[in-house]
């Protein structure tokens, strides 16, 4: 089945606006399979894994956080989203870290000396960041969100063929078998059909 | 006629802001400054026609914009108007306040809309602020608020232990403040209980300078309508806020100059104790009864606090701790979370003045102080060292 996915989310359990509940729904509305709702470690407010496990909605929902990873930069943010067995570490909107692409990439490096980098995001605040979309990244490029206000939603997501179980999605963006879309972008949001032939090209 | 005496009372007659975000997609900057406008015009129930002359301004080339203040003609309603377009760095917002009082004030104009603005999303502000240089002084680099010198002053003072609690505890009641305020941008939902969390898991920027002690990056537009005695008198739409007085201490060295052997009097104390002393006002604990205070990170709020308010040795301290600085203090500081909630570079320095004058009005909203506010001060700070304060009063009385 054909699962639309979002990533990078934020709620009032750091610095989002909207609850976990609004962030679900409003995904919902978006027509979303999927959510990963990953705050700030920094910020976190207690019984944040309760409350997103009261989430009431048909989403699937994931547990994550955004963690903060100290490096040459100063810190840098990698989302580690939880599966029932499987984990997923994705490198955070690059273009943030405001460096040149090849001290980026240098810092990608680094940071995957501490985590096993899954991904790399291919977006800050949901617009796509070409400039990190390419093979001297050697990981699989995601596009998310970061959403933290309403307006901040449904910009960029990924679609992927996977059954509706977190740990089959997780292991789809590990092995790259995915595609990102992006809000008003027509040519490069592929139909379901498009999915297909990349899946099995 | 003596300096500092103005040559006709003024009043703020009309108040608009935006709402106050990392970003607003939704908005170009025309459509923004137009939107502060629309309110300050709605505000004091005037239209563009009751409007004598335009005061814009914002950190130009922060936002990589040429001369914005030409873009921006129709969305202030500058168009055949005159104008005056003023940047002095984060105090920006404060200068354009005092500017377009003394053109009120000397007879220039009867009526100044002054509008402060910045859309930070669309530049890159640290490349810039970082990228100053100055041969001239063998400064290379900058790093605008991004210091901890001043955490590392108080420590050395008062002891790591203390400072850093209350530089927290300072942070936590900003937010306080801001969660009351549905225009700031960073409204976090702390509680004190966290305190001591924050304090570890924050991430460290410079020193003991944690990130969640700074300030935002913001968005957003303020504007302000001026009068003159005469016009107040025929009437407004609102109470009129009148200006007393306002002082703009100003030093032309940098920081790397000013550490000698000795330390030199902060702008902050140097401005105050002119203002002060030119009003006959003796305590200003006591006499204020809020504070809107320009204040780029907790340090500086506390350390800034201790300037302005010509306190010695720990009693800066002292009153935070005894939460003499909350809504329901003896002095409240900053209603509306500060610049610690919400920074908008060119608008920041006016939202102060322009909250200090919605306390007078007792039109505040949800962060309105209990106590009734008569006289109120505002601050506004930028770099090379530019401190500006205004008082601000209910009646014309003085």
């Amino acid at each position: 089945m054909i699962l639309k996915g979002q990533l990078h989310t934020h709620t009032t359990f750091s610095d989002g606006a909207l609850t976990p509940q609004e962030t679900a729904d409003t995904y919902a509305r978006l027509g979303y399979d999927f959510i990963a709702i990953t705050d700030h470690d920094h910020l976190l407010k207690p019984s944040y894994g309760d409350a997103i496990g009261r989430i009431d909605t048909r989403l699937l929902v994931f547990t994550g956080i955004e963690l903060t990873v100290h490096c040459r930069k100063g810190y840098v943010h990698v989302s580690r989203i939880e599966g029932d067995k499987e984990v997923l570490h994705i490198f955070n909107h690059p273009a943030d870290v405001d460096v040149s692409l090849k001290d980026c990439i240098r810092i990608i490096g680094e940071v995957a000396e501490q985590y096993p980098i899954d991904a790399v995001e291919i977006t800050t605040h949901g617009f796509y960041t070409p400039q990190f979309d390419i093979p001297e990244i050697p990981y699989p490029k995601v596009a998310a969100d970061d959403s933290h206000t309403l307006l901040g939603c449904g910009r960029g997501w990924i679609e992927l063929e996977a059954p509706l179980d977190r740990d089959e999605i997780i292991r789809a963006v590990k092995q790259g078998r995915f595609m990102n879309c992006f809000a008003g972008d027509k040519a490069r949001r592929k139909s379901a059909a498009d999915l297909r032939l990349i899946r099995f090209a | 006629m003596k300096k500092h005496e103005k040559n006709r009372n003024v009043a703020i007659i009309g108040i608009g802001q935006t709402t106050l975000s990392s970003h607003k997609e939704d908005q170009n900057q025309v459509e923004m400054v137009a939107e502060a406008v629309r309110n300050v015009l709605a505000d004091a129930n005037m239209t563009l026609d009751d409007i004598d002359c335009i005061v814009h301004g914002n950190m130009e080339l922060f936002e990589m914009q040429f001369q914005p203040d030409m873009w921006h003609a129709l969305g202030c309603g500058s168009y055949g108007k005159e104008e005056y377009r003023i940047t002095t760095g984060g105090t920006v917002g404060a200068t354009l306040v005092c500017a377009s009082d003394s053109l009120v004030a000397s007879g220039q104009y009867d009526t100044v809309l002054c509008l402060g603005f910045e859309k930070l999303q669309e530049g890159n502000t640290t490349g810039g602020i970082t990228n100053m240089a100055d041969p001239l002084w063998f400064r290379n680099l900058q790093t605008g608020a991004l210091t901890s010198t001043t955490a590392t002053e108080m420590i050395k003072e008062f002891g790591k232990d203390r400072v850093l609690r209350a530089a927290m505890k300072y942070r936590i009641m900003m937010d306080k403040h801001a969660m009351l305020n549905e225009r700031a941008h960073r409204r976090l939902g702390l509680e004190y209980d966290q305190l001591e969390t924050l304090m570890e898991t924050s991430p460290q920027l410079v020193g003991e300078l944690r990130l969640i002690h700074m300030c935002s990056q913001s968005d957003g537009a303020c504007a302000m309508i001026l009068t003159h005695e005469d016009r107040v008198k025929k009437g407004t739409a609102k109470p009129p806020v009148w200006i007393r007085d306002h002082e703009t201490s100003h030093r032309g060295e940098n920081m790397s100059n000013l550490y000698g052997a000795q330390k030199p009097k902060s702008t902050h104390r140097d401005c105050a104790e002119r203002l002060f002393k030119r009003n006959g006002i003796t305590n200003p604990l006591e006499y204020f009864d809020v504070f809107e205070m320009y204040d780029p990170s907790a340090y500086w709020g506390l350390d800034w606090l201790r300037e302005f308010l010509l306190l010695k040795d720990d009693a800066v301290l002292k009153l935070m701790e005894a939460g003499e600085f909350d809504l329901d203090g003896k002095l409240p500081v900053n209603p509306s979370g500060g610049v610690i909630a919400s920074n908008p570079i060119g608008a920041t320095a006016m939202l102060r003045p322009a909250e200090a004058a919605l306390q007078i009005r007792g039109d505040a909203g949800g962060h309105q102080i209990k106590k009734e506010v008569r006289h109120a001060l505002a601050s506004g700070f930028g770099g090379t060292l530019w401190t500006v304060m205004l008082m601000l009063e209910k009646e014309l009385n003085w």
